[in-house]
């Protein structure tokens, strides 16, 4: 009995750790919503989603933010921001769903289903960090292998061809240097070690860890993680 | 008038042709574009879902690249590219911290002083009257509905253009062509954007209700400003169709596109033949008209 009491506190800390990051990034706290439903009622994607956008905020509110970290809500939400325009609070919850796509990916929590969607943003993340632009034939090439969508839109990729609307060949900007050290720095893909929580003096104060706004006494710390965290992440991208 | 001009990714591969109406019309209007040097992808949805650095850093780093040119006016044609600018833009001139952080990522400066319009603001800031001496084949009352989507207007408090629920600039621009804006209910509801194909089901879902509508409400023709759009309604009419056992047939042209027309470009350099649904009806329509008028005109002086 105890073991299991210990191991609620214990995962409410972590939740509650979860969430100040969310409100750390979006600057803003759920607990400001009242409930009135106005996001959900307009929200288009509404009849695929399996926790409606308010409930989303609700959960978010009472503290359970793994349930919508596991939620298919997050990724079937098209960032359309009719939510956020509607709100009657000024609650950016378009914005929200972005920070926690973010940190179910970041945290290994998200839902296993919903695969194509998420595999659709690493395969253009990754086509944007090889060549600085988007090449949008190689996106649909390594989207269809990865996916073994093999014969999806075939008819109308032909089609595509025959109009000119498709580049064979990659442009890489110039730049793409300065795009992939952009991505580096931003952390992309970095994953997280989902047994270790953040130290307890530490908590609240990284939003994305190492991202410089640790100081003092935790910096080392910190710098130390930021490493660790890098030479992993160089083996395991987004997603894996 | 000289602008800058960012393209971004699909308006040279998969929207090229609005990328080449875009050329095109500003061209015959006068408008010098000027390219910014060595753009590179502003992020688009994948970049702000999955990493809010991101999202932020690539667009700030063609902001960037575009004041260093010196260019003060920056046209985005593409709905995703302005918006993720603008966007920046204001967070950038708004939080110092947020700022800093960005420069940190881009190592580049921004000190704000590049104005982002997209597409309908390059016909504003032309001037609707001055567009309205340059048009020679007037739209003569065609129907169209005018699409905004969701990224012209939304965030509201961020992007400042327009009602983000009843936006009407583009009517107005529509207007001034000579054709006839439709009243309907569907004009910054969603197309899906990017699940094009990774959910393609919810595209063509929300897609065939905004096609229906349209059509309800006696439009010819949709006028759209986005890529995403555009290919959602266009290429996902015969999907759509099949899907649903719809039998809509509606072109979807961009706003550039039907500008041109109006101003009396050719439809080859428009890229109007590079549509799924058939759009080159479209110039039929508006010579068929130009001569009943003529036709009128004459039976009138007799």
């Amino acid at each position: 009995m105890r073991g299991i009491m210990r191991f609620t506190i214990e995962n409410q800390q972590l939740e509650s750790d979860l969430l100040k990051r969310v409100e750390r990034i979006i600057q803003q706290s759920p607990s400001i919503c009242y409930q009135c439903g106005k996001c959900s009622a307009g929200c288009p994607v509404h009849y695929l989603m399996d926790i409606p956008p308010n409930v989303v905020i609700r959960l978010l509110q009472l503290g359970q933010i793994d349930r919508v970290l596991e939620s298919r809500t997050i990724w079937v939400c098209s960032s359309c921001i009719t939510c956020s325009t509607r709100c009657p609070k000024e609650f950016k919850i378009a914005e929200y769903m972005d920070a926690l796509r973010e940190l179910a990916l970041a945290t290994g929590k998200d839902t296993p289903s919903e695969r194509d969607i998420k595999l659709f943003h690493k395969v253009f993340m990754s086509n944007m960090r090889r060549f600085g632009k988007v090449h949008e034939a190689t996106i649909a090439a390594f989207y269809k292998l990865r996916s073994r969508h093999f014969f999806a839109d075939v008819g109308a990729g032909m089609k595509m061809f025959f109009k000119g609307k498709i580049k064979l060949i990659p442009r890489r900007a110039k730049g793409a240097k300065e795009i992939r050290a952009m991505f580096e720095a931003a952390g992309y893909g970095r994953k997280e070690e989902a047994e270790s929580p953040p130290p307890a003096s530490a908590a609240g104060k990284s939003v994305v860890s190492g991202h410089g706004d640790a100081s003092s006494a935790s910096e080392g710390r910190e710098r130390k993680k930021d490493v660790a965290e890098a030479h992993s992440a160089r083996g395991g991208r987004l997603g894996r | 008038m000289k602008i800058g001009y960012y393209p971004g990714c699909s308006l040279h591969g998969m929207a090229i042709d609005f990328g080449m109406s875009t050329a095109a019309t500003c061209k015959a209007l006068g408008i010098e574009l000027v390219e910014v040097p060595d753009w590179s992808c502003c992020g688009a949805s994948a970049a702000h879902s999955t990493n809010h650095l991101l999202g932020m850093a690539l667009p700030a780093r063609n902001l960037s690249l575009a004041e260093q040119a010196g260019l003060e006016v920056l046209a985005a044609p593409c709905a995703l590219c302005s918006n993720a600018m603008k966007k920046t833009h204001e967070l950038i001139l708004s939080d110092k911290e947020t700022a800093a952080e960005i420069s940190r990522l881009t190592g580049r400066e921004y000190r704000g002083g590049v104005r982002v319009l997209n597409v309908i603001q390059i016909f504003l800031e032309y001037g609707l009257e001055e567009l309205r001496k340059k048009v020679v084949s007037p739209l003569d009352g065609l129907k169209v509905a005018c699409y905004y989507g969701c990224l012209l207007t939304r965030p509201p408090d961020l992007l400042k253009f327009d009602d983000p629920e009843q936006p009407v600039l583009m009517d107005e621009v529509c207007k001034v062509l000579g054709a006839e804006p439709v009243e309907w209910g569907f004009k910054t509801e969603c197309c899906g954007a990017g699940f094009s194909m990774s959910r393609t089901d919810l595209v063509c879902e929300l897609s065939r209700r905004i096609l229906e509508n349209a059509v309800n409400n006696g439009a010819e023709a949709i006028i759209v400003a986005c890529p995403m759009c555009q290919s959602n309604l266009d290429m996902r009419q015969a999907n759509i169709n099949k899907t649903f056992g719809t039998t809509f047939d509606i072109p979807v042209v961009y706003l550039t596109e039907l500008v041109g027309l109006a101003i009396g470009v050719k439809p080859k350099k428009l890229g109007l033949r590079k549509h799924f649904v058939d759009a080159m009806r479209l110039t039929k329509r508006i010579a068929s008209g130009v001569k009943e008028e003529a036709a009128v005109g004459e039976t009138l002086s007799r």
